[in-house]
Order: C-alpha cells, then structure tokens, then sequence
C-alpha cells in the first residue's frame, strides 16, 4: 500500500471510498433528478454493503435536491452531518474533503456524496415533458456576472472562461492541435467504456480542426457533453472499509482552492491562476506525495483548455508545459499519466466530476476492465467549476 | 397588401440589469458625467472594480467613485462565434474586451468597430460611456492601434 500517512494532515488516510455507482448517461431522459439521484445513491450503498439506514452524512448536489428529500426517501432516519458544496463542477471532488473530515472526526459514521442532473433535457424542453421547478442554483459569482459580464453578451462557461483562456494561449503559444490531445485521447478511452455516451464514434484530428468555433480558442468538440446522469459514492472510516464488500480506496489527501477574487474573473492579479493552483501543492503535501508519483490522472474536462491549465495547476508540468506534456503521449492509455481512462466530460458524460471519482476508485480497485491502468496503486483526481474553483483528491488503493 | 397574418417577427432586446447598492452608485456616477468611473479608496488611494464594501489592498471603507481616463490596452478577450442570448446572434462574432486600465482595475466591455482577426492583446484602446436608460453605463472599447 502506498501510503504515508504521517505528513501533512491527521485526516490524511483516515477515510476510504467504499461504494461507488453511476447512472447510464443520456441526452434526452425521462427520468427526473430526483429519480436519478436516488438510483444512483441506492446502487451506490448497495455496492459497499451497506444499508441506506447505516448512512448518517450526505452531501447532496446543492439546488437540485436536498439532503431531507434523499434521507426521506431511501430511508435514512438519522442524519448526523448535512452540508452542501458551492463551487459548481469543483464541488463532488471538494466534497471528498468534507465527507473525510466528518468521518475522521467521528461525526459522522457512513457519508453518501451524490450528484445529478438533467444535464441535456432542461436545456431542451420536449412539447410532452412536464415543466419543473427544479434547476440549478444561480452561482455565488451571479451578482458579478449579471451585472458586469451578461450586459456583454457573456453568460455561459465557455465565455466566461475564455477571457483567460485566451491569454494563456497568446501567453504560452499553446495550440489548437495541444488541446486536441485531450479531446482526442478522452474519445479513445471513451470507446472502452460501455457507459460512454461516445463510445464507438470515432473522433480523428481532421474532425477536430473542422470543428466550428464556440468561444475562441475553444471549437465545439473542445467542450463537455451536456448529459442527464447522477452518480454517488460512499465513503466510511479507513477501519470500518476493512469489513466491506470491495477494496477500499482511501483518500490521502485533499483540498479546495478559489482564486481571489473568486467571484471576478478580470481583476484577479493574476488572471491564470486558478482554485487548483493553490489546492494542489496543499493536497499532495497532506497525502506525503507528489504528483509525478501518480498512476493515472482524472481531470476535470469541461474544456480541453482547461485540462491543459490544470496540468500545469497540479504541478505534473512546468507552467505553459501542458502543450508538450500531451504531444508527448503521456496522458494515454500505455503512456505514462493515462488521463481520463473513462472518457471524461468530454467523451463519457458530464456529471460533475463525481465521474472522475467513480472512475478513480474503480482503477484503484483494479475492476477497471479495458480501460485499467495496470497495478496502479495511486490515482489524483481533479474538479474545476463556476469562474475557476479548484478541488482535489489523492487516492491510494487500500 | 400586408399579409395581416404573418406573425411580427420576435424582436430580443439586450440585457439591461438593474444595479443595486454599490454596482447602483457606479453606474449613475457614469451616466450623470457620461465618463468610465471606477471606485476609489480614499485611505490608500489605489483604484479598485467591480465595486467591494471594503478595499483589497487597507480594508478601509472609505471610498469614492471618480472618473477615469478610460485609456488602457487589450488584456485579453472572449471572441464569441455563438451565443445562447438571443440578442447577440446578429451580432456574431463579437468580441468582449478585457481591458486593462491605465489607473490599474480592468474592465470587460464591448469592442466595436473591429474584427475578431484586427484585434491582438496589447492593443490600445479607449473606453467610453454609453447610457442605457438613466442607471446603466454600456462600457464600449474602441480600438486605437499597437505600438
């Protein structure tokens, strides 16, 4: 087992990830998030041995379905610790860090961290569907962006983050051709994956460079799918994950980062450092590793763009080595950092990160099937959301 | 002969917001002198924006709003070939300026009057003030050249 828990932190090691589940990802569902969320978090209990009633944390996906509504409906009488997390896609993998301090200092026992969504269908209201109330909260940055970017006829994610984006390229001479590695790499692996919904569509380098303009640099196929899918983990003590039903993965190491200000992308100080830059070097210095030692890496794939920032956030790149660092092949399956072994974002689906986490702990637990990366012991996972939150985990197998 | 029939075809208007507290006193500190504003510690003396209760740099509270050069240079920009606001598709592409101010804050404003492929970062420009109704102040870059 390759872990050191001595340096860093007392919680480092001290919680595991015992269930893991995930929805099919579609566009274009019938059922609703509650419904997803729910088959997802039961399958996810089921898959550590536990009873839903043994769970006494949950950390929901904020705006779309509360903790009460998940307790009352699996059957979950005692709830001991309840909190959400507002960094957008950032938030599953910042949660890990919630869910282990509640574990670690006894608050709570069993912890359910869950996302879904209606990722596709809510943008796209068919003449049979029912209208809903539920939708997703408006950003903690939605005072800025109303008032300072919306006027500009800037309102989605990949215009907000193109006004750095574009600066790092011109900065750092990155090129369409670097980012489509990711892309590229991300639709291979997806093809090992029977829940990717891009499995079995080939995407070749002429398909990419053809690919129309959205927000420059960023091309159409430079983004995440939007999907309907949830997924959920639980984790429990390092302890009590000897007694369950699969190999445990523990978590050695985490954090959260925002950059400053948080919630105004243009008159940060420097505009090019994001959440991760600052969590990362915190993370790995908890888990008493560092990035180069890493197995595989899940990286939050929004946009090939920003998987190329947070390589360099991350540390497992010089700062503009990102270009390089995928030309060199290192991010495939056989290379040496196999990237996004699911499909990621772009090509699996878009749940929020949690399906790095999900793919992370099947790695870990070797049961990755095609897809698994051979013997691997150590794994980082990364989330990335609202105008440039960062997470982190670091992930051993058990 | 007008076909009385044909429906009017649907006109988008571009978002105005209706600024409160801080972002109000910005704004109608624009449109009455028709110049950039941008807030102003009146402790340390730096510039700041978007508008914050306290300063970054002394966390006084004391503060103004005050005119300013509205010269700077391109620091960077979104260049829009698609936009889910309807009230922007005629206008595709379009680019939104991140502009870096002489007094220090940036600003994000729209860069009229150039083409996506005429503009580079580090270009110059100048910032005006324009009024959408009596509380909001369009910030529109115009393009000056390169050194």
């Amino acid at each position: 087992m390759a872990t050191n828990n001595t340096s860093g932190s007392s919680i480092s090691g001290k919680a595991a990830i015992v269930g893991i589940a995930e929805t099919d990802y579609v566009r274009g569902s019938d059922k609703s998030v509650p419904e997803l969320v729910l088959e997802a978090s039961m399958a996810a209990v089921a898959d550590a041995g536990l009873k839903p009633s043994e769970i006494d944390g949950i950390i929901p996906p904020g705006g779309f379905i509360s903790t009460e509504e998940i307790a009352a409906n699996m059957g979950i009488p005692e709830v001991r610790y309840a909190v959400e997390v507002h960094m957008g896609g950032a938030s599953p993998t910042a949660s890990l860090q919630s869910a282990v301090m509640a574990l670690a200092s006894g608050i709570a026992t069993n912890v359910l961290v869950t996302f879904g969504w209606n990722g596709y269908s809510a943008f796209r209201k068919r003449p049979d569907s029912r209208p809903t109330k539920r939708g997703m909260a408006p950003g903690p940055f939605i005072e800025v962006s109303r008032n300072f970017y919306a006027p500009y006829g800037i309102r989605s994610a990949v215009q907000w983050y193109s006004l750095y984006i574009q600066r790092y390229v011109d900065l750092y001479g990155i090129t369409p051709e670097d980012a489509a590695q990711v892309a590229l790499t991300s639709r291979e692996h997806a093809h090992l994956n029977d829940k990717a919904l891009m499995g079995g569509r080939p995407m070749t380098m002429d398909d990419y460079m053809a690919s129309p303009y959205i927000t420059e640099p960023m091309r159409k196929l430079d983004c995440c799918l939007e999907t309907d899918c949830a997924a959920a983990v639980v984790l429990t003590t390092a302890d009590r994950a000897k007694d369950l039903a699969h190999d445990p993965v523990l978590w050695l190491g985490g954090a959260e980062g925002h950059p400053y200000p948080a919630d105004e992308i243009t008159n940060r100080p420097d505009m090019l450092r994001l959440g991760l830059d600052s969590a990362a070097p915190r993370a790995f210095d908890m888990a008493g590793v560092g990035p180069k030692e890493m197995d595989f890496l899940q990286i939050y794939d929004c946009f090939t763009y920003v998987v190329l920032m947070e390589l360099e956030a991350i540390g497992i790149c010089d700062k503009g080595g990102a270009g390089e660092f995928v030309r060199d092949g290192n991010i495939k399956l056989g290379g040496k950092y196999p990237m996004n072994t699911h499909g990621g974002l772009l090509s699996q689906g878009h749940c929020w990160g949690l399906n790095h986490v999900v793919e992370a702990t099947r790695q870990l637990r070797h049961e990755a099937g095609d897809a698994q990366v051979v013997d691997c012991e150590l794994g980082v996972v990364t989330g990335y959301g609202d105008l440039g939150d960062g997470s982190i985990a670091v992930l051993a197998r058990g | 002969m007008t076909d009385t029939n044909s429906p009017e075809p649907k006109t988008y208007k571009k978002y105005v917001p209706k600024p409160e507290g801080m972002n109000l006193e910005l704004h109608l500190a624009a449109v009455s002198t028709g110049l950039l504003n941008v807030q102003h510690c009146l402790d340390c003396d730096t510039y700041r924006h978007p508008p914050r209760w306290y300063c970054p740099n002394c966390h006084s509270g004391n503060y103004e709003f005050v005119p300013v050069s509205g010269r700077g240079e391109i620091y960077s920009m979104a260049i829009n070939h698609f936009t889910i606001d309807r009230a922007w598709i005629d206008e595709l592409p379009y680019v939104t300026a991140v502009v870096q101010l002489e007094e220090g804050p940036r600003i994000v404003g729209d860069l009229k009057g150039a083409a996506p492929e005429d503009v580079e970062l580090g270009d110059k420009v100048q910032v005006h003030v324009e009024a959408r109704g009596e509380e909001f102040s369009y910030l529109v870059v115009e393009l000056l050249g390169r050194d």
